[in-house]
């Protein structure tokens, strides 16, 4: 795993505004699950930029490091990762064809996903695709903590834990909101932590927008016989202080008068 | 060890080739438990996890009891296999008339209204399992399929299969009125003509098992000769081949006399053994001789 410099992290963190700024841009267009988009951007970002290896020229290449988003409602932030990485172009990113849910059509989406509870069991598939064929890549699947409502995803964490998936890592976007209220008052989880633990995975914690943290712990993955689940604390809407962490905003429509007054600030 | 249990023995032998199920083993007895894996009871898992495979390239064999690899894991199959165009094959056990005695929550009597609406997706009923395995062995990968598994080994039958397999061909009889059927019920039908030269002269049977395969032109040519046409299924009528017949002769103008056999909207009543059930369900040497088609 490569360290991460002080440029690289203020490139990171530069990444993190322009591209808040894109899927802004973005929604004032078509609308977006902003909220969600702003939870898990910085991870995404993190991904494509620092950990996984996907890029402009193996992107077409079957075995190569897959991402799947499986909470989908959350694809302006990838295609916002995916055309910065010049992997798409960003008139792409802007027309009708990237909507709401990442659609397979376009290149370096390897799923198309939205149907909540999909996602991890397609990565699950291909882990152990690349186990059997002893192909030595990550299989990377961002999970929403919503999505744990669906009893699919739970499923999945047997089925991994019992196939000795190491090359497995499930990120859960903790953002502690799903659609329309806290994740506490539609279908409390609990203790997720726990919950997590009692499967046999590998639990590890960060903040989904400290990319120092994400960094230190991701530096630490290795591909034994332990699948892993990361719990990734984030906000929703992070980085519009008027919005952050806040039930509203899950959706924002293109009309939404407040959109000219968003303004980006990280802290 | 069966036909397809050694098909599956054989091409297991790759490493891109993958056997699935969702713990259910009746078309897998012989298979080692190395060569399977077995997701639990989990078919949503079980379609994910094929798509997953599919998609980096591997060849799929999926196993599960019909009705819950079909319904219960509806929408995965939509999303992951069919829209994604990843290409694999769903083995169905205990579809139609072929469960027999378990009762309605067993019974999977609508996969050809489910999985013949998709569009990536062919839906193939075989009359034996020998039938399956010829079938298999021409199998591109280009669409999924999705087969409803038949134990059935019916040696004489199968040599009737044997000659130059191509799906949805003629099994047996030189009659005027046609049968179209498929799976258990093609079976059943052939046994009822093989032992009676009088049906034999009265009724042709087709066995069509690909049942996806049916068009304007198959019927347009049967149309030419002949003018009575029974369709036996064990389905509901929703999206069975009946219907399906019925509307390519309304679309195309083209006049044949139709009674169609199917479960309509009903479950079936379960019987002991599968002569039994097809008994009960009114198909028999009897029926066939007094069959108007003009009333």
């Amino acid at each position: 795993m490569k360290k991460i410099t002080s440029l690289k992290l203020a490139s990171l963190k530069k990444k993190s505004i322009e591209l808040r700024l894109q899927i802004i841009e973005y929604t004032k267009l078509k609308g977006s699950f902003l909220g969600s988009c702003f939870s898990c951007l910085d991870l995404i970002i993190y991904l494509y930029n620092h950990f996984l290896k996907i890029n402009k020229k193996n992107v077409s290449k079957k075995k190569r490091d897959t991402f799947i988003l499986s909470k989908g409602h959350a694809a302006p932030s990838l295609y916002a990762v995916l055309q910065d990485l010049k992997i798409i172009d960003r008139n792409l990113f802007l027309s009708d064809k990237t909507y709401w849910h990442p659609e397979k059509s376009i290149k370096g989406v390897d799923f198309q996903t939205g149907a909540l509870g999909h996602g991890l069991s397609i990565g699950v598939g291909i882990a152990k695709y690349y186990k059997i064929n002893q192909i030595n890549k990550w299989v990377v699947v961002m999970i929403g903590d919503g999505e744990l409502n669906e009893g699919s995803i739970w499923e999945s964490f047997l089925i991994s834990k019992n196939w000795r998936l190491g090359n497995l890592i499930i990120i859960i976007d903790k953002n502690k909101f799903q659609a329309n209220d806290t994740t506490e008052k539609v279908l409390s989880l609990g203790n997720l932590e726990k919950k997590i633990m009692s499967f046999d995975l590998n639990l590890i914690e960060l903040n989904g927008h400290n990319y120092r943290d994400m960094n230190k712990k991701f530096s630490n993955l290795k591909k034994n016989n332990i699948p892993k689940v990361i719990i990734a604390n984030t906000k929703r809407n992070f980085g519009i202080l008027s919005i952050q962490n806040k039930k509203k905003f899950w959706y924002v429509d293109k009309s939404e008068k407040k959109l000219e007054q968003f303004r980006i600030n990280l802290q | 060890m069966s036909v397809y249990e050694k098909y599956l023995r054989n091409i297991s032998k790759s490493k891109n080739v993958f056997i699935l199920t969702a713990e259910n083993k009746l078309a897998l007895r012989n298979i080692p438990n190395n060569k399977i894996l077995d997701v639990g009871i989990c078919e949503q898992n079980l379609i994910g996890i094929a798509s997953g495979i599919t998609k980096k390239g591997g060849k799929c064999f999926v196993h599960a009891l019909s009705n819950f690899l079909v319904s219960r894991a509806f929408e995965f199959i939509k999303i992951g296999l069919d829209y994604q165009k990843n290409s694999c094959i769903l083995v169905g056990s205990m579809g139609g008339f072929l469960s027999t005695f378990n009762g309605p929550t067993h019974q999977s009597i609508d996969e050809i209204y489910l999985i013949g609406n998709l569009t990536n997706f062919d839906v193939f009923f075989p009359a034996t399992e020998y039938e399956m395995v010829l079938f298999l062995k021409k199998f591109n990968f280009n669409k999924s399929v999705y087969i409803r598994y038949n134990h059935i080994n019916n040696k004489i039958l199968n040599k009737v299969i044997n000659k130059n397999y191509k799906p949805n061909s003629k099994l047996i009889g030189n009659g005027k009125n046609v049968i179209i059927s498929y799976g258990v019920c093609s079976e059943q039908i052939f046994k009822i003509l093989y032992e009676n030269a009088s049906l034999k002269n009265k009724y042709k049977l087709y066995n069509f098992s690909l049942i996806t395969s049916i068009n304007k032109t198959f019927l347009l040519n049967l149309s030419k000769k002949n003018h009575n046409l029974l369709v036996v299924e064990d389905h509901v009528n929703k999206g069975s081949l009946s219907e399906k017949i019925k509307i390519l002769l309304y679309e195309n103008k083209i006049r044949m006399n139709l009674i169609s056999k199917n479960l309509g909207n009903n479950y079936f009543q379960p019987k002991k053994t599968l002569d039994e059930l097809f008994k009960n369900y009114g198909i028999t040497k009897k029926y066939l001789e007094n069959l108007n088609f003009k009333q």
